[in-house]
């Protein structure tokens, strides 16, 4: 397991070998097929289509997976701890603590009933015995960190926050008790293009302060390279290719190709966007 | 020849401070692609709508494809059939309970279209759809799929204005490439004039000929071909 | 079976109401007695072989008149179910859509209905047009149309705004094709589920009319009516009130596990 196979780093935060998820119902065909990574600290992307399966992934890693669908892998590690078969209260511990996960829409993180200051000081709470003075204080010093530093966002509720407000204080909340991996799912997915840039420096620079791990799920492979290091594309349950990330742009796999090529700008006017043909399988391409 | 042309066009909603739409003037020639991009908030769909007769309240002079709209009179006839538009969330736009071919048939019976079954097939068709598609429901279909739905049920009437509201938002990356390429086709056999409001630079320097950057209800610039070239 | 598509409270109330439609319907076949012929010598006897529950006051067999009265009931149930959710629905769909003076002076008299309580509004309406079956179904129809007005109104409300109705408006879907096709349909799963509680409401509320004297006329038998009669003699003769009651009962019980049952189903969230 050494930095020169793309995937796998040496003294990974996160483990994966042979990562399969099936559905109960139709053990034949596996959504997830066998997929094995690393994760260090360090930023890396989980690139592919709807439907890929990544979002999935990011649920396995996080125990979130339930009937029908069934997970099973060769090696499932977080910090040398096997994730497999592990008690609903271990994983309690797990999920906030030591890997967080913040997806693609704060309205389903955010308890709508619930200030902002509040949730944040209850996640604080939720992982151990913090006196009320110390909590005040992280959860201020967090929200200044996201940029919700104004006292009146900490006492609003989420219906009144922005999309991208909600973005962070959904952050805020996950990074609050000092986790060493940060899954992201499709986080920037539901702003506008505007915003995108302005999260993802935020996730990044909040990552890298705190020597944290990043595993960015996303749609898009300019947004991954840019703000990551080592990229896994993603088709249909595989890894189909992987690599440094300065290295995926000029990826001579037909899959990577066709979601580097397939983005619209001023210079694709008047030319048809190069679409990846699954009928003619992983193997090639056709820009129709 | 004008497709639209807004002279002092005003929208105020009820409760609101500043007007969403203020004052604002618009010509844009039949046959171009034209774009409208702004932040969140500054009018660009409230603006669609109201050229899609879906917001009616409005002030000012309109005139759509050589007609002059009256505010709170809904579209009728030929003005009707020939301004069409395609929505951002197509799980929004499609009704949940209804089958795409419902979804589909049921205009083209309202417009006294003979062989409506044979139209339908064509129209999944020229989306690039299977015909077994016609059967299910809106939640069962993939985002892109039912952006195509979309975009078929708009095309069904002829229309010869389509005003496009955030397409492909919703879409992955793939998605966005297949539905962009399906739109440029469609406006070249249908020779449509096209209004689509993005976010996304690349998108509209991507497909627009032109493009006017909006902000609090204003036009605040124009764009031409040259300025978007450069956009990447 | 999957526990989802067919919760047990589906089960048992759809069982029930099958069992007690059934039994209203094969009244003739399976009632062992007339339920009209009185015995005076052998009232008020305890359930027995030949009287399984027992006879009432006039020697009319119980079990019997129970066969008897779910026909009552049920003639009633069905009656106000067919027309008081339509019109609701009707109602609320047009304030909502319409908009301006119609929705606001359709809501006004909306409101006034629901101000009443329903089953006083019922009895004053029984007590001035006179007791029978179809007069006691209208009042339960008139006090129940008003939640099912709210319900669509609420619905339709919220749909105006959606962009589905504005792409069929697009299309030229409009007026009663639009509110048919395209309200109505999203208004229904909620409407359902309302409709089987209702159900279970007007069944004691009818039973109420009947204990009252202003339900169905006598000598025909109906739950309420014979509880009536049974609570007199409730104390040494249990059995002519507790086996209508229990019937009424089970049924209430059981449109109220339907209404369980249905809204796990049609709730789309919980899938």
């Amino acid at each position: 397991m050494t930095a020169q196979i793309p995937g796998m780093t040496e003294h990974p935060l996160l483990s994966v070998r042979g990562l399969r998820i099936r559905s109960r119902d139709n053990r034949d065909r596996s959504i997830v097929d066998s997929i094995s990574f690393d994760v260090g600290i360090e930023r890396v992307a989980l690139v592919g289509e709807s439907g890929a399966g990544k979002s999935l992934t990011a649920r396995a890693l996080m125990g979130l997976i339930d009937s029908p669908l069934e997970v099973s892998a060769d090696r499932l590690q977080f910090e040398g701890e096997d994730l497999r078969g592990l008690s609903p209260t271990r994983w309690a511990r797990l999920r906030g603590e030591r890997m967080s996960l913040v997806f693609q829409d704060a309205r389903y993180a955010l308890n709508p009933v619930l200030s902002v200051g509040r949730q944040l000081d209850e996640m604080v709470s939720l992982h151990g015995r913090v006196p009320a003075g110390e909590r005040r204080r992280r959860v201020r010093e967090m929200l200044k960190a996201v940029g919700l530093g104004d006292p009146r966002l900490a006492r609003g509720y989420p219906h009144q926050l922005s999309g991208g407000m909600g973005q962070r204080a959904m952050l805020a909340m996950m990074l609050i008790n000092g986790p060493r991996l940060l899954i992201a799912d499709e986080p920037t997915s539901a702003l506008d293009a505007a915003l995108r840039d302005q999260m993802l420096d935020l996730i990044c620079e909040s990552v890298s302060i705190r020597g944290m791990g990043l595993l960015l799920i996303s749609h898009d492979l300019h947004q991954v390279v840019r703000y990551c290091q080592r990229v896994l594309v993603m088709y249909r349950g595989r890894i189909v290719d992987a690599g440094p990330a300065a290295d995926l742009a000029r990826s001579t796999h037909p899959y990577t190709r066709a979601l580097w090529d397939c983005v619209p700008s001023g210079r694709t006017h008047g030319m048809r966007l190069p679409v990846f043909d699954a009928s003619e399988g992983v193997g090639s391409t056709s820009a129709s | 020849m004008s497709a639209i042309r807004a002279e002092s066009l005003t929208v105020q909603f009820e409760g609101l401070d500043h007007p969403v739409i203020d004052s604002l003037d618009l010509a844009v020639e039949e046959g171009e692609t034209f774009g409208l991009v702004g932040p969140s908030g500054c009018g660009k769909s409230t603006l669609l709508r109201v050229l899609a007769g879906v917001n009616r309240r409005w002030q000012g002079g309109l005139e759509l494809l050589s007609r002059r709209p009256r505010p709170r009179r809904r579209y009728r006839g030929e003005l009707r059939r020939e301004i069409q538009m395609v929505f951002q969330d197509p799980f929004a736009s499609l009704h949940p309970r209804h089958t795409v071919s419902r979804a589909l048939l049921e205009p083209l019976r309202l417009l006294g279209t003979k062989l409506p079954l044979d139209r339908m097939l064509h129209a999944l068709e020229e989306v690039g759809l299977k015909a077994d598609i016609a059967s299910r429901y809106p939640h069962q279909l993939s985002g892109g799929q039912r952006q195509r739905v979309a975009i078929a049920r708009a095309l069904l009437p002829g229309p010869r204005l389509l005003l496009l509201d955030e397409p492909t938002s919703a879409l992955d990356m793939s998605a966005q490439a297949e539905i962009l390429n399906l739109l440029v086709t469609a406006r070249h056999v249908h020779g449509m004039t096209l209004m689509l409001v993005s976010h996304d630079m690349g998108v509209i320097a991507h497909m627009c000929d032109r493009a006017a950057v909006m902000r609090s209800g204003k036009i605040d610039r124009l764009l031409g071909r040259a300025e978007l070239d450069i956009v990447s | 079976m999957n526990e989802r598509r067919f919760p047990a409270a589906l089960i048992f109330g759809t069982a029930v109401v099958l069992l007690w439609v059934a039994a209203a319907l094969a009244a003739p076949w399976v009632a062992p007695h007339d339920p009209t012929r009185q015995d005076i010598g052998n009232r008020l006897q305890p359930p027995s072989r030949a009287h399984p529950m027992g006879t009432d006051s006039l020697g009319r067999d119980t079990f019997s008149r129970l066969i008897y009265g779910a026909r009552a009931t049920l003639a009633l149930v069905a009656l106000v179910a067919a027309l008081m959710a339509p019109i609701g629905l009707a109602i609320g769909i047009i304030a909502g859509y319409c908009g301006g003076w119609v929705e606001r002076s359709l809501m006004s008299v909306t409101n006034l209905v629901l101000a009443f309580p329903s089953l006083v509004l019922a009895l004053a309406f029984v007590g001035l047009i006179g007791p029978g079956l179809i007069n006691a179904a209208l009042a339960l129809l008139l006090t129940g149309w008003p939640a099912y007005a709210r319900l669509s109104r609420a619905e339709t409300l919220v749909l105006r705004r959606s962009d589905y109705i504005a792409a069929a408006e697009m299309q030229g879907i409009t007026g009663f094709r639009l509110l048919w096709g395209h309200l109505l349909p999203s208004c229904l799963p909620a409407a359902q589920v309302r409709l089987a509680l209702d159900l279970a409401r007007i069944i004691l509320a009818a039973a109420a009319l009947g204990f009252l004297g202003l339900g169905i006329r006598p000598p025909t038998p109906e739950w309420g009516m014979m509880i009536a009669e049974g609570s007199r003699v409730v104390f040494d003769q249990w059995w002519v009130a507790a086996f209508p009651g229990a019937a009424i009962f089970l049924v209430s019980l059981a449109f109220n596990s339907l209404a369980d049952g249905l809204r796990d189903r049609a709730d789309p969230r919980h899938d």
